[in-house]
């Protein structure tokens, strides 16, 4: 009796202490940290391609994102897969015939790169560097960011990317991505489904094979 | 009367002589839109290979246009201010009129004319890897790819046309002609709206420059160049940020500014020099003044006459012409050595009728070892034979036409002649034939001992050393650039369409020994053949039965596979050329490197290897490829001065037997036979000192020697001159004469020896040994005489 007297007190002590302690504010930080804690995120996704004279292409697929690349399965219309890791493109076509191309030599492509990685990853220091951030919070657990490049090569061909999101219970996703290009057309992002497991299971692993 | 008679048609022929050259200079000048330039580019003294006269233009005009790049890096460790610095540069450069065109920002390339050109010339551009797995069968695999491209994330170009498109044939071509372009040209790539590079913890940030003619013009303080250095140093004295140059050019600028220090700094010493000497000897400003009177023609006339004929003279050209102060002053010399002490001589007119024999035979001598020059292949050849030639004449005309009208002083007196008897007494002691025959003896004894240092040689590399800072500059810049190309192809066809078609040919046969696909650049990477055209659209109409499938996985509705059919036949109405000029401006830019163009009744262009291999495997390509040249710019260099030192010793050794033709008319045979020889120990004793000190005869000391064959002889015909004359005055004044020549001469051309500059230095240090072994060689054969 003794013993229970003594936990509930600490039990009350804790809740008494708990306000000291407020709910996390929803700051573009606070999206990139906790974006950053994920090792790999993985989901389905629904692409819209619209171009300048607001024809639609719509495509949907599966996505894989690691620290270390990305693979892009599109499975409706056509099958198709494009990974990204260490420098190299790999792209798959409908009859499963594998092309690596180096990108090593393509500064745009690795800059490129650098960004999408950066955004997914929550390096802040990187996104900061790279674009003109605009932070909005709809309410405690929605929010949009409107990225704008910095880098001329970039901007040349982007004007602006739109990510809206989701925090809820500590934890972050986007759900929603577009970007604008330079030429009028656009790029949408539907992402659902989102797992971040702590480990790619082997199958996933192969997806990123060059051979 | 009869004495003032000559004298008035001497003066005419002065007259005439000058007044025409200053008319042919109005003349030539307005024909020339007023355009007279002074030539310092180092390339430009050099041979040109080719005999076939348009294809020397061509390779010409590649030269012009390579020898006006300058390139300048900015760098820094914060890319930021590498950036700012180079965009400073750039601001203060583009609108510059010293500057055809600058390039810094890549931002400046409109996608939207990239986009359009593709897709306008969709049909025409499949490249033969394509081509050949379409005709393969590979049609509907190139259908369905082209649908997984639509829908990939990574398209480069708009889905604007995608109706008129549905195969994304302008997207495929465009990432072909990416990956061409990936392996050519620099190691920059776009950043930040620039070209940049990082290396060894250093941003680099490129600004590419094209000097105009006026920018270009590097003999003046104000041109491009200057204008660069000066911008950089402000940049390094404000931010630290510092330039890094590259191009031949800026190479040109400085062996430009040191020929040009040099010129001022031979001319003054010399003139100093030789002023000493004659107010030493003569006492007198009249003299001076008249000798400087007669340099000034010697050297008007003699660039008048240069410009007006060749329009663009180079810098060399006038720092040789700076030795003509010393060999136009020998005819003064002798001229006033007369007139002041010769007092049996009691007129100006009585003067130049003792001398007028020796003098011309001096001049024709003279004349005719330079004018051999005048028919070599050769540019500066010309220039220099054409420069002396006028200038000696001149200097002939003034001495013989001016100076007899100035009266003759009263207290006629040479001073020094005296001492100098003492000196001559001495060489008289020496037995002639003795001294020959030990000249001949010593000089086959060195050419034995430093036989492994004889034998023509000619090196660009020695004519100019890359050095200080502008080396490291250029190693600096390399190491980030990773393109410097040294060879390349010149193609040669009767039409736009023969040049692409030989191109094309070649590109394949060069791609069997590019082992890491790095590619050639040329014209038809951009614009194929029309036979490749067709062969593109022959592929193309293979895909045309899928278009109704294509249409509907896109899910379009309506008529649009009839509508891209129709496009298609409609579309055979413009096939690409390059004389259709419809290409978006950074393919014109790049085929500004590579085409160019019809020159008099052909049509050229440049194929440049991406990769290095042996000079002979690239010379290979050439064989059973008519109208196709491979240009290798050192070794070409090298092999064509070789060609050009071996025509000057035919044309030395034609002017040779001229010249004892000429001289059996006028002396004994025993007299032209010691004449004639001279020659022959000047080369033998020049050889020998050039073995001895480890100086390998080439192309400027071979010019040098045919020089002193034309100035040498002088000395050993006012010897044999002086040999009729039982004067004993004349006979005492005249050696006094010849040595005041020769002193003169070799001071002026001794200065020479001492530029830096390699082919001046080469030619000034010949002419020094061949002037000294010429003048032993006529003291020799005199106090041979005299025994």
């Amino acid at each position: 009796m003794r013993n229970f007297s003594k936990i509930l007190l600490f039990l009350v002590a804790i809740f008494a202490i708990s306000p000291l302690f407020p709910a996390e504010e929803l700051t573009f930080e606070t999206v990139c940290k906790h974006l950053a804690a994920y090792k790999n995120t993985t989901g389905e996704f629904t692409q819209i391609k619209t171009n300048a004279l607001k024809k639609s292409l719509k495509s949907s697929g599966t996505f894989i994102l690691t620290r270390d690349g990305v693979v892009w399965k599109t499975l409706k219309p056509v099958p198709s897969k494009v990974a990204i890791i260490d420098a190299y493109m790999i792209t798959t076509d409908a009859k499963g015939k594998k092309t690596a191309k180096s990108m090593l030599n393509s500064d745009t492509f690795l800059k490129v790169n650098d960004i999408v990685s950066s955004l997914f990853a929550g390096n802040s220091a990187e996104i900061n560097k790279n674009f003109k951030v605009s932070f909005k919070a709809n309410g405690a657990e929605k929010w949009e960011a409107v990225l704008v490049p910095k880098d001329k090569t970039i901007s040349y061909a982007i004007t602006s990317m739109n990510m809206k999101g989701t925090f809820v219970k500590g934890s972050v996703s986007i759900f929603m991505a577009e970007i604008y290009f330079a030429d009028g057309g656009s790029m949408s992002y539907i992402f659902e489904h989102q797992k971040h497991p702590e480990k790619l299971t082997q199958e996933e692993l192969d997806e990123f094979k060059k051979d | 009367m009869n004495s003032k008679k000559t004298n008035r048609k001497f003066l005419l022929s002065w007259l005439i002589f000058h007044i025409g050259v200053a008319v042919l200079l109005v003349i030539s000048y307005s024909y020339e839109n007023g355009k007279f330039s002074l030539d310092s580019d180092l390339f430009n003294m050099m041979p040109k290979p080719f005999e076939e006269e348009s294809l020397k233009k061509a390779n010409e005009t590649l030269m012009q246009r390579l020898s006006k790049v300058a390139i300048v890096l900015s760098a820094d460790k914060d890319f930021e201010k590498a950036k700012a610095g180079a965009e400073r540069i750039y601001e203060k450069l583009n609108g510059s009129s010293h500057f055809v065109s600058v390039m810094l920002k890549t931002d400046t390339v409109d996608i939207k004319e990239i986009a359009d050109f593709f897709f306008k010339y969709r049909f025409d551009l499949l490249d033969d890897e394509t081509v050949k797995a379409i005709e393969n069968g590979g049609a509907e695999d190139f259908a369905q790819e082209a649908i997984s491209r639509i829908y990939s994330p990574f398209t480069m170009l708009p889905l604007d046309n995608i109706s008129s498109d549905p195969f994304m044939l302008a997207e495929h071509n465009l990432q072909k002609y990416l990956e061409v372009l990936e392996h050519s040209g620099t190691a920059l790539r776009p950043k930040d709206g620039v070209l940049a590079a990082e290396k060894n913890g250093l941003w680099y940030v490129m600004i590419k420059t094209e000097l105009s003619p006026a920018g270009a013009a590097l003999a003046s303080q104000d041109n491009g160049i200057s204008e660069i250095y000066d911008i950089c140093g402000k940049i390094k004295a404000e931010t630290g940020t510092r330039c890094v140059v590259s191009g031949g050019t800026f190479h040109s600028h400085k062996s430009s500014n040191s020929a040009s220090e040099e010129i001022k700094i031979i001319s003054i010493i010399s003139m100093i020099i030789v002023i000493l000497m004659l107010t030493l000897v003569f006492r007198s400003a009249t003299p001076i003044i008249l000798s400087l009177i007669s340099i000034f023609f010697s050297l008007f006339s003699a660039a008048a006459l240069t410009f007006a004929v060749f329009g663009k003279v180079h810098l060399v050209t006038l720092v040789f012409g700076t030795s003509l102060i010393g060999s136009s002053i020998d005819y003064s010399l002798h001229y006033f050595v007369h007139a002041s002490g010769n007092t049996n001589l009691k007129s100006g007119g009585e003067i130049r009728s003792k001398l007028l024999p020796g003098l011309t035979m001096a001049i024709i001598s003279s004349s005719v070892c330079f004018l051999a020059l005048i028919f070599a292949p050769f540019n500066l050849l010309k220039q220099m034979s054409l420069f002396s030639v006028t200038g000696l004449v001149s200097s002939f005309l003034t001495t013989t036409a001016v100076f007899p009208y100035v009266p003759l002083p009263k207290n006629r007196v040479v001073r020094g002649v005296g001492l100098f008897e003492k000196g001559f007494a001495l060489a008289k002691k020496i037995n002639g034939k003795a001294g020959i025959c030990a000249m001949v003896v010593l000089s086959l004894i060195l050419l034995f001992a430093f036989r492994e240092n004889f034998g023509i040689e000619n090196d660009l590399k020695k004519l100019y050393k890359e050095e200080g800072e502008l080396l490291e500059n250029e190693k600096e810049a390399y190491s980030v650039i990773s393109y410097a190309p040294v060879s390349w192809y010149i193609v040669s066809g009767s039409d736009e369409n023969e040049v692409l078609k030989k191109e094309e040919y070649l590109r394949e046969r060069l791609k069997t020994i590019d082992k890491n696909g790095d590619g050639v650049m040329s014209t038809s990477v951009f614009i194929p053949s029309v036979e490749k055209q067709k062969k593109s659209r022959a592929a193309v109409e293979k895909l045309l039965p899928f278009t109704e499938k294509q249409f509907e996985t896109l899910e379009f509705e309506g008529n649009e596979a009839e509508n891209f059919k129709n496009t298609f036949i409609e579309a055979e109405k413009t096939l690409l050329s390059v004389a259709s000029d419809d290409f978006p401006s950074s393919i014109k830019e790049a085929l500004s490197s590579y085409w160019l163009g019809k020159i008099k009744d052909k049509y050229y262009s440049i194929v440049i290897p991406n990769f290095m291999a042996e000079t002979k495997v690239f010379r290979s390509f050439v064989k059973g490829n008519e109208g196709v040249y491979f240009v290798h710019k050192v070794e070409d260099i090298n092999s064509d001065l070789d060609k050009v030192t071996t025509i000057v010793l035919e044309f030395f050794l034609a002017a040779y037997i001229l010249m004892f033709i000429v001289l059996r008319f006028f002396y004994n045979t025993r007299q032209s036979l010691k004449i004639i020889s001279i020659p022959f120990i000047v080369i033998l004793a020049t050889s020998a000192v050039f073995a001895a000190t480890n100086t390998r005869p080439e192309f400027f000391s071979v010019t040098g020697i045919i020089l002193v064959f034309g100035l040498g002889l002088d000395y050993i015909i006012y010897t044999q001159e002086n040999e009729k004359t039982k004067d004993p005055v004349e006979k005492r004044l005249e050696p006094f004469a010849i040595f005041l020549s020769f002193f003169t001469t070799i001071v002026s051309f001794g200065a020479l020896a001492l530029s830096s500059f390699q082919p001046v230095h080469l030619i000034g240090f010949s002419i020094f040994t061949g002037l000294c072994a010429a003048y032993l060689a006529a003291l020799f054969y005199t106090s041979g005489d005299k025994k």
